[in-house]
């Protein structure tokens, strides 16, 4: 899988749990929400489905960067909507425990997020960063009715996250570099195939011409000149076979018969039939 | 002496017999398993066989001829030539056989024409002559 796949699937899945996130917070906190938390909870919602319904729809090849970009911006609402519950459990809870959706989101950005540092890091501090400046915002008497912990809390699991990020990261790169070095060992061998197919093809060929010399050697001294020359150009012929012979170890036989030869026979076979049809 | 050739290149087993004769051999030649077996008992008789490995997609192989020419008996020399790289599989598996030596396409003609008429020295059986 590419990076612009990789980065089309990133924004599925976080559209996705958009979807299921918003859908869970409709349902869990429906007794606690106002106006304005269920307005920010529909739109959250509608956003999300509308952002899924629509990767959906799209065939490949995907554009990594609009990927990137639907990926942040289905973070925006669910945000926005982490911060209204906050508001909310405060509101009615005499004591709550904070930011617990920005800390689920965080870790769970770092381990969905695409290919490439940047949008990992922004999406982690999109939660992070509303949380910290939601805790600076919260007034005295609501911070001291809060679990204990804060916003130390929030930061921990804020480099937690970058740590989940650069391992999933690390594997992205190292998916990369093998998907690299898989496409190069391809190449090799097709390259193999082809210099094997010609390498076995000009032997019989060059072997013929050999002999053809061989019966041509006499006495004659001006016969002999052109039969050195014929060896001479024969001699520089075999030494494909040196250069081409390394090539073997990197064929993956097919059969008997490589793809390359096949194919090479079949246009052999087209030609002599054309040849054999002007002769009539 | 008697040589039986084996090759799907024509001009190959023309110019080979051609060089044969004018050292006394005499070669029967043929170009397909089938053409070997209507060859009958004088390919039988003969004091070498020349086997092409790969005689054409599809078609029984050099091996194949080997093969049958044990199964009947066949008392003489046999040699393989071949132009395909070692790692092809009828390659590895000729170079298997311990009654044959498999030479390399292409030799020069000197040295094939000795490894035919039996006069090289340092090659037996299972051994293998590249260029």
């Amino acid at each position: 899988m590419d990076d612009a796949a990789e980065a089309h699937r990133a924004a599925v899945v976080s559209a996705l749990l958009g979807v299921i996130g918003s859908a869970i917070v409709i349902v869990g906190f429906w007794r606690i929400s106002g106006l304005w938390l269920r307005s920010a909870q529909t739109v959250a919602f509608l956003i999300n489905g509308s952002a899924l319904w629509w990767l959906y729809a799209r065939l490949p090849p995907f554009s990594r960067s609009r990927s990137n970009a639907i990926f942040l911006l289905v973070l925006v609402p669910t945000a926005v909507m982490t911060w209204m519950i906050d508001d909310a459990r405060a509101a009615h809870s005499a004591s709550w425990v904070p930011y617990e959706p920005n800390k689920l989101s965080a870790l769970t950005l770092a381990i969905i997020a695409p290919p490439g540092w940047w949008i990992g890091t922004v999406a982690i501090s999109l939660f992070i960063g509303s949380a910290l400046v939601h805790h600076v915002m919260l007034a005295e008497e609501l911070r001291a009715r809060m679990a204990a912990g804060e916003p130390v809390g929030v930061i921990a699991y804020g480099v937690f996250a970058l740590v989940v990020l650069g391992f999933n990261q690390r594997g992205y790169a190292l998916r990369s570099e093998l998907e690299h070095e898989r496409s190069e060992k391809l190449a090799l061998e097709r390259v193999a195939r082809v210099a094997m197919a010609l390498r076995d093809l000009a032997n019989t060929p060059v072997q013929t011409l050999e002999l053809v010399r061989q019966r041509l050697l006499t006495d004659d001294p001006q016969l002999r000149t052109q039969t050195e020359r014929m060896g001479r150009a024969l001699e520089r012929l075999r030494r494909l076979n040196d250069i081409l012979a390394p090539y073997q170890s990197a064929v993956v036989w097919d059969g008997e018969v490589t793809s390359v030869e096949r194919q090479i026979r079949k246009t052999k076979a087209r030609t002599s039939a054309s040849e054999a049809r002007r002769q009539t | 002496m008697t040589a039986v050739l084996l090759d799907d290149d024509t001009d190959l087993l023309e110019i080979l017999a051609e060089l044969l004769q004018e050292r006394n051999c005499r070669c029967l030649l043929a170009q397909s398993l089938k053409e070997l077996k209507a060859l009958g008992p004088a390919a039988l008789a003969a004091d070498v066989a020349v086997l092409d490995i790969n005689l054409g997609s599809g078609q029984p192989s050099g091996i194949d001829a080997y093969d049958w020419l044990l199964s009947q008996s066949f008392a003489g020399r046999l040699l393989f030539l071949t132009g395909h790289a070692h790692a092809h599989p009828l390659v590895a598996r000729a170079e298997r056989l311990n009654r044959a030596i498999v030479l390399d396409k292409p030799l020069d003609g000197q040295v094939l024409l000795d490894h035919i008429l039996g006069v090289s020295a340092g090659s037996g059986a299972g051994s293998h002559v590249a260029p």
